[in-house]
């Protein structure tokens, strides 16, 4: 298993002329550091408080992809549906999938169609088993 | 009985993430939520392979889905007693038992509405005997309504609004269920609890059921229902059964908190928060409701993820001796996985007992 | 508000289909969603590609492959070109969990022997036919006109080369566009190559 600093030379090799590179390179920084249970449900705001970055902007939507996307694969990204009554769930993204082509996400409980979805979808992030491995090595 | 009465029984009851399960494992292509699913198969009669697969799920559910539990502690003889009176019961002649399992659907639901309590069939299981009761009931629903689909003039006088509200009563027919052990102690009294209905509707249901069933057998075994309320302890402290996903707790610093963390994985014994509290106070917490949350192997590769609620109140934590009649064991796709969570309860009731004595 | 919604995020990439694309790959469940939105990126890359067939027309394969790479770079998929294993394969999408997406490109030439030996390349040189990387891609840049007269006929000579196992399907992301599948040489798993046009025809007929 790779190191924290192993998993940033990886990610420099591959993307450091990408714009958002010193963004991602700063949350892993930040990721190796944090306590598990501070890990358990990372939002972009989460990534844009934790950096003390101004906003949730293309920026940092796409260095946060990056770590989630790319071969260094050091975030998994999941998928937070909150209803009417403010009960969570977390989705599949196989549902996500089945509601854009619907056109309607499927409540998990009642069965019933939501159109509005999109507002009521939150993505979210926790660390991959490639960074709580890099976390363990420190 | 065809797959369109058997997938609208189903619809009718069950969870959308336990009709998948349900769906998938009797090979039947599920379509977009319930309303497409039923729509998908009007007229269709289906295999016999996938009408029998969806009939036993269908039966089970009917025995332990979406359940409000009591437990009863029965002495062995008249245990033994109670098991005899009810096997020699025959369900009585009405639609319900007719159909059974199916359920009955509007519109002949209304025309023969209002049904009371009568046995709908007498059901042996690997472990015990259900004496299965259905009636027709109905539960008042509050749901939002979207403006966009009202008359102009109407979206308008509501525009000042944030939300709004309908409220519409729902019929159904409701399958509560007397489950009596082959081994053990405890009788259970299960009543159909859905999303919706209100706990003084299912006291009064399990005070019915019960009543119901002293009638027929001329005797009544079940007194008084076992305090769960030790239980929510017990599992509480138990780290590594389930995942905590609702709790709320009384302080010593006389403060009341509710903490809600419904997500694969997470569970609020662990939660930082949760536990900064926790450490803060520097003594132990006193849970008074408690919602935990497992994942159950139901089939090859498939999982259920059945919970169970013990809802106690805020002043039942401050109480010297709090009493809990009753859990809410919601998502058991079947019998498997309700006695998966029964038996954790019976476990935690011996443990509360041993203390005790 | 701690969170932000889907409908908050694509607001806020609006009009970027290729950050669409990219929160879609985050979510992908499996290999085989991964490869599904691997293939919307690459679509959108060449539908790029087809605005100026002018700019294009006389470049060749390799020139019109790097411009594909960059186009899917930009779209931050990780696009490699004339990466070595074993041997120099076209494009190499990687992803997490060792995601792999291999794809050959050719440009068309007269007959189907040139597209006929990129295509075993892909299958018995460059990749591995293991999970996780058992989908790809074979690009046909054709400066010919009817492109899909051209896939049609590329169709049926694979059909005509009777491959073990080889069956073919409709692609439902693209009607110019289909889909082969068979046991992989090396490993006998299905090997799942879509097959994917840019047309880069150009002559204009409103000249005096």
């Amino acid at each position: 298993m790779p190191s924290v600093e192993e998993l940033i030379r990886e990610f420099r090799e591959r993307w450091g002329d990408h714009p958002s590179a010193q963004l991602s390179v700063a949350i892993l920084e930040r990721l190796a550091t944090l306590p598990d249970d501070q890990l358990r449900m990372l939002t972009f705001i989460s990534f844009k408080n934790v950096l003390g970055y101004p906003s949730v902007d293309e920026l940092l939507i796409r260095a946060v992809m990056l770590l989630a996307n790319s071969s260094v694969h050091a975030l998994d990204a999941k998928l937070l549906f909150i209803d009417d009554d403010d009960a969570e769930y977390e989705l599949d993204p196989a549902e996500l999938e089945d509601a854009r082509k619907e056109g309607a996400l499927a409540h998990p409980v009642t069965g019933a169609l939501i159109g509005d979805y999109e507002r009521k979808v939150f993505p979210f992030f926790v660390p991959s088993d490639r960074l709580i491995g890099a976390r363990a090595h420190a | 009985m065809s797959l369109e009465n058997l997938v609208a029984s189903m619809a009718s009851r069950m969870p959308w993430d336990v009709g998948q399960t349900v769906l998938g494992a009797a090979e039947v292509t599920k379509g977009h939520g319930w309303d497409r699913t039923v729509a998908k198969f009007k007229g269709v009669e289906g295999t016999p392979a996938q009408r029998e697969a969806l009939t036993e799920s269908l039966r089970q559910h009917l025995l332990c889905g979406e359940k409000n539990v009591r437990m009863y502690e029965v002495a062995p003889d008249e245990l033994e007693k109670l098991r005899q009176a009810a096997s020699a019961l025959k369900p009585a002649k009405t639609p319900f038992s007719t159909l059974y399992p199916a359920l009955m659907m509007e519109p002949e639901l209304g025309a023969a509405f209002p049904q009371p309590l009568a046995v709908a069939a007498v059901e042996a299981t690997d472990d015990g005997l259900a004496v299965v009761f259905a009636s027709g009931r109905a539960i008042k629903l509050r749901e939002p309504v979207d403006r966009s689909t009202l008359p102009e003039e109407a979206a308008k006088a509501l525009a000042g609004y944030d939300e709004v509200l309908g409220v519409k009563l729902q019929r159904l027919e409701a399958v509560d269920v007397v489950w009596i052990p082959s081994h053990g102690s405890y009788v259970d009294v299960r009543v159909d609890f859905p999303k919706g209905m209100h706990q003084d509707n299912a006291n009064a249901v399990h005070e019915r059921v019960t009543e119901a069933l002293a009638a027929l057998i001329g005797f009544q075994p079940l007194v008084s229902p076992v305090n769960l309320f030790p239980v929510i302890d017990r599992l509480y402290r138990k780290s590594k059964e389930g995942s905590v996903v609702e709790l709320a707790f009384g302080t010593t610093t006389a403060s009341l908190k509710h903490e809600k963390m419904r997500r694969a994985g997470t569970c609020l014994r662990e939660e930082k928060y949760h536990l900064g509290g926790k450490d803060a106070l520097g003594t132990p917490i006193e849970p008074y409701r408690l919602s935990v949350q497992w994942s159950v192997p139901v089939g090859p590769e498939k999982a259920s993820r059945p919970e169970l609620s013990l809802h106690g109140s805020s002043k039942l934590g401050l109480s010297d001796a709090p009493v809990l009649d009753h859990a809410v064991i919601r998502h058991c796709v079947g019998l498997a996985d309700f006695n998966f969570v029964r038996d954790r309860i019976e476990a935690a009731l011996a443990k509360a007992e041993a203390k005790a004595a | 508000m701690t969170f932000q919604s889907i409908e908050q995020l694509l607001a806020l990439v609006q009009d970027k289909p290729a950050l669409e694309i990219g929160l879609s790959v985050a979510t992908s469940n499996d290999y085989a969603e991964w490869a599904r939105n691997i293939n919307r990126a690459v679509d959108h890359a060449l539908r790029q590609m087809a605005q100026n067939p002018e700019l294009r027309q006389a470049k060749g394969e390799d020139e019109l492959t790097i411009e594909l790479v960059s186009l899917l770079n930009m779209m931050d998929i990780e696009a490699g070109h004339d990466t070595k294993v074993g041997g120099h394969v076209d494009i190499r999408i990687k992803g997490k969990r060792d995601y792999h997406w291999l794809a050959e490109a050719k440009k068309h030439k007269q007959d189907y022997a040139w597209l006929m030996q990129g295509f075993q390349q892909l299958n018995t040189r460059y990749t591995t036919g293991l999970a996780g990387q058992d989908k790809g891609g074979f690009i046909v840049y054709s400066d010919h006109a009817r492109i899909d007269r051209t896939m049609s006929k590329w169709r049926d000579h694979l059909e005509e080369q009777k491959i073990e196992g080889m069956s073919f399907s409709n692609c439902e992301l693209n009607d110019l566009s289909f889909q082969s599948t068979h046991p992989h040489d090396r490993t006998g798993r299905p090997l799942e190559v879509r097959h994917i046009a840019l047309s880069i025809y150009f002559d204009p007929k409103d000249r005096i």
